[in-house]
């Protein structure tokens, strides 16, 4: 059974190792400071990505201020205050549900509410709340675990001092639940930041700098897509999927380090 | 102790866990300025009624409390529980620091009630002072309290209590994670409350209760058999039950 595992493993980081050489092999050569800083010119063909990392930004910033002070709230209702009965494993069952539906039909419900419906058309604001709709469950299953996993002995500790349930919840509960929290988030962000699908049907895929949120806008995914699916230049999309796994991987190694230091006292 | 108006008393308490009798009809006057330990085999409802004390069994879904509780002569149900349980703080069996400093854990019950600034400070410093803390961590204030040891850690939740001037102290053998010295330390503190308050301390350690009680009651399968001053209940029991307990231990 040995080797076979060892086989395994050297398989997984092999194939991680070979993904990252790709990616660096054919996109470290594009990547400079004017490809970061400046606007791009012939649909990206050439000039920089700023309004697609700047678009990244802001639908991502603002995917996550929708979907975690909503996920948690609902993470605490659920953890709390929700009776444990047939309605509250019906909703547990549909959230749960709502992490596997593709993403695509996301992009669709966002399209038709928020673009088509709402008028909004393609804006980074109907990005963002299609984003949030999708990692909601996510959210709001670790957030729900993290709250449920504080002991009780320090919700008891809270009430022996004259704390009402919510003082107990807000002081002490959701502060022994914050790493769990953080982590939820960064998982999130990590999925927000790769989305392509629900992003393309509702931020758009225009190429402009983005002034408001009720701008359209181009995400590095959404590029990175356009860019090879169009021909346009293969190695500015790779460039885009190095800078993306970077990031992903920098938030991901960030929040490691932070939680690190905050479980250890 | 020869107070004829006690602190705190029960009259006929019981207390159900869904459908476990828990706790069966349990009378008991507990006097002011007085250590009144309760002791009995694991089980027995001690703790259970220590609970009942600062109605913190509200807390527990499924559980249900039948009988009277009075703090002060008056019934506790009157009272907001909140209320209720700043003025009968209670000590738990584990050390149960909350995830912020030394301050802001001893700060906690009083910030509850909007008191700032200088004023919480000095309420701090007093807590930790009676506690026996204040010379050990005086410098470290702002550090984690998950950082102290089980014994600091212990008299910090015990400063925490006193932050809110408490009129009863319930102790839920507040020594059985501790070491020698840290539980010498805390039964010190102990000594030195009693002055000021009623303490109800629930205790595994026939040695402590010789040594800090002043009433003894003991307890068997949610019942008490047996209550009274604590040389008596040690020495000479009445009942068989606690003759046979206590020549077990």
């Amino acid at each position: 059974m040995r080797p076979v595992l060892w086989v395994l493993a050297t398989l997984i980081c092999g194939l991680l190792l070979g993904l990252l050489g790709l990616l660096v092999g054919k996109g470290a050569g594009e990547l400079s400071l004017e490809l970061l800083f400046t606007m791009p010119v012939e649909a990206g063909r050439a000039g920089g990505m700023l309004p697609v990392l700047v678009s990244t930004l802001l639908l991502v910033a603002g995917a996550l201020a929708a979907a975690v002070p909503v996920g948690v709230g609902a993470a605490l209702y659920l953890a709390e205050y929700a009776p444990d009965g047939p309605l509250v494993r019906w909703i547990r069952s549909l959230i749960e549900a709502l992490s596997g539906v593709p993403s695509i039909l996301f992009g669709l419900f966002g399209f038709s509410l928020f673009v088509i419906r709402l008028g909004w058309g393609w804006s980074l604001a109907a990005g963002s709340l299609t984003l949030a709709l999708m990692l909601l469950p996510t959210v709001i299953r670790t957030a729900e675990e993290a709250v449920r996993a504080v002991p009780r002995e320090l919700r008891e500790g809270a009430a022996a001092l004259g704390a009402t349930r919510w003082e107990a919840l807000r002081r002490v509960v959701l502060r022994q639940a914050a790493p769990g929290i953080l982590t939820g988030a960064v998982l999130a962000l990590g999925r927000a930041l790769g989305e392509t699908a629900a992003v393309l049907l509702t931020a758009g895929t225009d190429l402009g700098m983005p002034t408001s949120l009720m701008d359209p806008g181009r995400t590095l995914s959404v590029h990175l897509y356009i860019l090879a699916t169009e021909g346009l230049s293969e190695g500015r999309a790779y460039a885009a999927a190095l800078i993306l796994v970077t990031a992903v991987l920098a938030v991901n190694l960030t929040a490691n380090l932070a939680l690190e230091r905050w479980r250890r006292p | 102790m020869k107070d004829s108006r006690p602190k705190m008393e029960t009259v006929d308490l019981h207390v159900y866990y869904g459908e476990t009798h828990a706790l069966k009809g349990v009378s008991l006057r507990i006097p002011d300025r007085a250590v009144t330990a309760l002791i009995g085999p694991s089980g027995c409802g001690k703790s259970t009624f220590l609970r009942a004390l600062n109605r913190m069994h509200d807390l527990v879904p499924g559980a249900r409390v039948r009988g009277r509780i009075l703090l002060d002569g008056r019934d506790v149900r009157r009272l907001p529980p909140e209320e209720l349980r700043c003025r009968v703080g209670m000590v738990f069996q584990r050390p149960n620091p909350f995830p912020m400093s030394i301050f802001d854990n001893v700060a906690f019950g009083p910030s509850l009630f909007g008191i700032r600034g200088e004023e919480l400070e000095a309420i701090v410093e007093e807590s930790l002072r009676r506690a026996a803390l204040w010379e050990e961590v005086r410098g470290r204030l702002y550090a984690d309290a998950r950082g102290l040891s089980g014994g600091q850690q212990q008299r910090l939740c015990i400063a925490r209590a006193l932050a809110m001037g408490p009129e009863v102290l319930l102790m839920d053998e507040p020594c059985s994670a501790l070491d020698p010295a840290a539980t010498q330390a805390v039964e010190e503190l102990i000594a030195f409350l009693r002055e000021e308050m009623a303490v109800v301390l629930v205790t595994h350690s026939m040695r402590q209760a010789r040594q800090l009680a002043d009433q003894v009651a003991f307890f068997q399968a949610g019942r008490l058999v047996e209550a009274g001053e604590a040389a008596q209940v040690l020495e000479s029991p009445r009942r068989p039950e606690t003759a046979a307990f206590l020549a077990a231990e």
